[in-house]
């Protein structure tokens, strides 16, 4: 019975996990997220319940509040970002991402580590992190715009 | 007989929470998804109560499949184009998600059932039957009981008393009170925080927000 649930709490987190992967909507995107803390929260009331220790119910309390703090602040953010472009879409705030890369670069490497697997464990063909103190938004178009969006915003 | 229907309730259910999640990630439109995910907790929610969690399913019910799921509805109506979008008619990265979530609940399953198969009393931290409720007997013996059907076939170690709600608010507000102070000021810090955010962009960016 207990291993049930716990095989339910984990198709929970598998099917939260495949939502957050394959979204694009921001809402369902934070749903997910969702899905996968009540996938959590069922494991570990089945195993409060095995073992007879109330710690895992007092847990899943302190996972409902995490939930409901999450919610509120992923909705306000979400209702500001919809202020901001009009657009549900997370592919819109796309240019928020690292950028020494040009978009040429990046699919080429993602191409390449898709196609190769796991033969490329050579970690210099990974992205890098913009370095300290130097502006991350680097994009030459797109990005002018947006960061003055951002600065005239804020 | 209560353990078959039980059994059989637990069965029934856990089918329909995984129906039910699995509409959650097949519907394209955002409304029936937020729904079924609604759904999905309220079933999950039957199977607290099987767990001897009615209060976590209680709060459960109202919070999450009420509350959270009003709220998420409403940004859902307030910021949804009437037909659908482009992002919302394919699915992004569609086959290394689903071969990426099925290795992971298949290697979870596996783990779960390998559990049942060795005994695996050891591979688990073994709790004693009741440290919390009353006084607690240490029971090093009882920590040697390896399954889980062992701890169905005796009654002993699992009385239905100690799971109730009145042993949930004892054991809350006493070995867990700093927890749940935690929680409450997270909570507290984490509404400050949502005011915050949709204060400044009312105040601060009603001009642009009306141009755009």
């Amino acid at each position: 019975m207990t291993n049930l649930l716990l095989a339910v709490g984990a198709a929970m987190f598998g099917i939260g996990m495949l939502g957050f992967l394959t979204r694009r909507n921001l809402i369902l995107m934070f749903l997910s997220l969702e899905m996968m803390l009540a996938g959590v929260s069922l494991n570990f009331i089945a195993f409060g319940h095995l073992y007879g220790d109330l710690g895992g119910q007092v847990f899943v309390l302190l996972i409902l509040t995490v939930a409901a703090c999450e919610a509120a602040l992923a909705l306000s953010l979400i209702v500001a970002l919809y202020r901001s472009r009009g657009s549900l879409d997370i592919n819109v705030w796309q240019s928020l991402r690292e950028s020494t890369l040009s978009d040429e670069e990046r699919s080429e490497l993602m191409a390449g580590q898709l196609s190769d697997g796991e033969e490329s464990t050579s970690y210099g063909d990974l992205p890098k992190l913009t370095p300290a103190g130097r502006d991350p938004m680097q994009f030459p178009a797109a990005m002018e715009t947006s960061s003055r969006d951002l600065i005239h915003k804020a | 007989m209560l353990d078959a229907i039980e059994t059989i309730l637990t069965v029934i259910f856990s089918c329909l929470t995984l129906l039910t999640g699995v509409g959650f990630v097949i519907f394209r439109q955002p409304v029936y998804a937020a729904l079924s995910f609604t759904a999905t907790v309220l079933m999950a929610t039957v199977l607290y109560i099987l767990q001897e969690a009615a209060y976590l399913a209680a709060a459960t019910m109202v919070i999450y499949a009420c509350a959270t799921i009003i709220i998420f509805l409403f940004v859902l109506m307030f910021a949804q184009h009437s037909n659908l979008q482009s992002y919302e008619l394919k699915y992004s990265n569609l086959g290394p998600a689903v071969v990426a979530s099925t290795a992971l609940v298949m290697l979870l399953t596996y783990a779960i059932m390998t559990r049942e198969n060795t005994q695996s009393g050891i591979a688990f931290l073994p709790m004693p039957p009741q440290p919390l409720a009353t006084s607690g007997q240490p029971s090093a013996g009882d920590t040697a009981q390896p399954t889980e059907t062992a701890a169905n076939a005796e009654p002993a170690p699992l009385p239905g008393p100690d799971m109730s709600v009145a042993a949930l608010g004892r054991v809350t507000y006493t070995r867990y009170l700093w927890t749940i102070e935690l929680a409450g000021t997270l909570l507290l810090v984490a509404a400050c925080g949502a005011i915050m955010i949709a204060q400044r962009e009312t105040s601060g960016s009603k001009s642009t927000g009306v141009s755009s």
